[in-house]
């Protein structure tokens, strides 16, 4: 989904920056969202990333990110809970971004 | 019932709306479980999710407790194996398909409110009445995913064995994210572009180590 709508809106990301966060994502505000996510799920205090990405995006995107993250935990648990397959159409189309951040080490790649 | 009056940004309504519509949905007796187990599936699955001790109660069965807090905390640590377990302790699978819809729903609810730093919502009273056992108007079969679907396995027909829990899906799905008909447009924008939209669930599912 992110490929496409880099492709489709000519944005310039580095996708790398989802696995490695020594990297600059390089979309506007994308460290400041990645910080988010990061603080939000693992346990730590939100705050501070949370003002971050008003800042750099507006309280409109705070909500909107949140909400996507709280999408995508549900969407994960349906995925790994009902052992959806990853077909070879999906393998051939990402096979870059596969090699690039490594998802074949995730458990049910 | 989420008002978010201690939010610091103004919530969307809508998002507000599927919030109180999912509370209500995971209180009613399902298509496999009551209404109090429904509350007690979550309560497991939030508390697993927060490394609190789970819940004691006898009213699910043990593969259903099992199931509830791996589909709350690690839900990548499932196996096959692991269902097929279940299912031969008696977790059958359309059950267990309507298990997992609750806890990732819970799951969503509460990540919100972590992101928002807004105090978790408490779990809704259990309502009485009894489980419908509905059917899909076609029937769902095990193919290459673990649990029987309608067609061929995608994230959309992940949860057809349970067409109740799919429509809860969908109305929570939009609202949060993205409708099925928004995702088809690359370029839409929102509070966020797609791209930031795609990076946010990018990383989430990074780190739950979701290949989706």
């Amino acid at each position: 989904m992110l490929s496409s709508s880099i492709a489709a809106t000519n944005a310039q990301v580095d996708l790398k920056a989802i696995t490695d966060r020594t990297r600059d994502p390089l979309i506007p505000g994308g460290a400041e969202l990645l910080d988010f996510v990061d603080a939000a799920l693992t346990g730590s205090v939100a705050a501070t990333a949370r003002a971050a990405v008003a800042v750099a995006l507006g309280n409109e995107a705070v909500v909107d990110a949140a909400g996507v993250m709280g999408n995508f935990e549900m969407m994960n648990r349906i995925a790994d809970g009902v052992g959806m397959p990853v077909g070879a159409g999906t393998r051939q189309r990402m096979a870059d971004i596969i090699t690039d951040l490594e998802l074949d080490r995730y458990p049910h790649a | 019932m989420f008002d978010f009056d201690q939010s610091e940004v103004p919530i969307r309504e809508n998002l507000a709306d599927a919030f109180r519509h999912v509370w209500g949905h995971l209180s009613t007796a399902g298509t496999w479980w009551s209404g109090p187990e429904r509350v007690a599936i979550a309560e497991i699955a939030r508390a697993a999710y927060q490394d609190q001790p789970i819940p004691e109660g006898d009213l699910l069965p043990v593969p259903a407790r099992e199931a509830a807090a791996l589909v709350g905390k690690q839900p990548s640590a499932i196996t096959a194996e692991l269902i097929q377990t279940w299912e031969i302790a008696g977790l059958d699978a359309t059950q267990y398909v309507e298990l997992i819809a609750v806890a990732a729903q819970v799951t969503t609810v509460d990540t919100f409110h972590r992101a928002m730093g807004l105090e978790l919502e408490p779990l809704p009273y259990p309502q009485s009445g009894t489980p419908s056992r509905e059917l899909p108007a076609v029937p769902a079969r095990k193919t290459r995913a673990w649990v029987p679907m309608v067609g061929p396995p995608t994230i959309p027909t992940s949860l057809s064995a349970v067409p109740n829990e799919m429509a809860a899906l969908e109305a929570l799905h939009g609202p949060a994210y993205l409708t099925y008909e928004e995702m088809s447009d690359p370029t839409i924008q929102k509070g966020l572009s797609r791209a930031q939209m795609e990076l946010v669930a990018a990383r989430t599912s990074a780190i739950n180590e979701c290949f989706f």
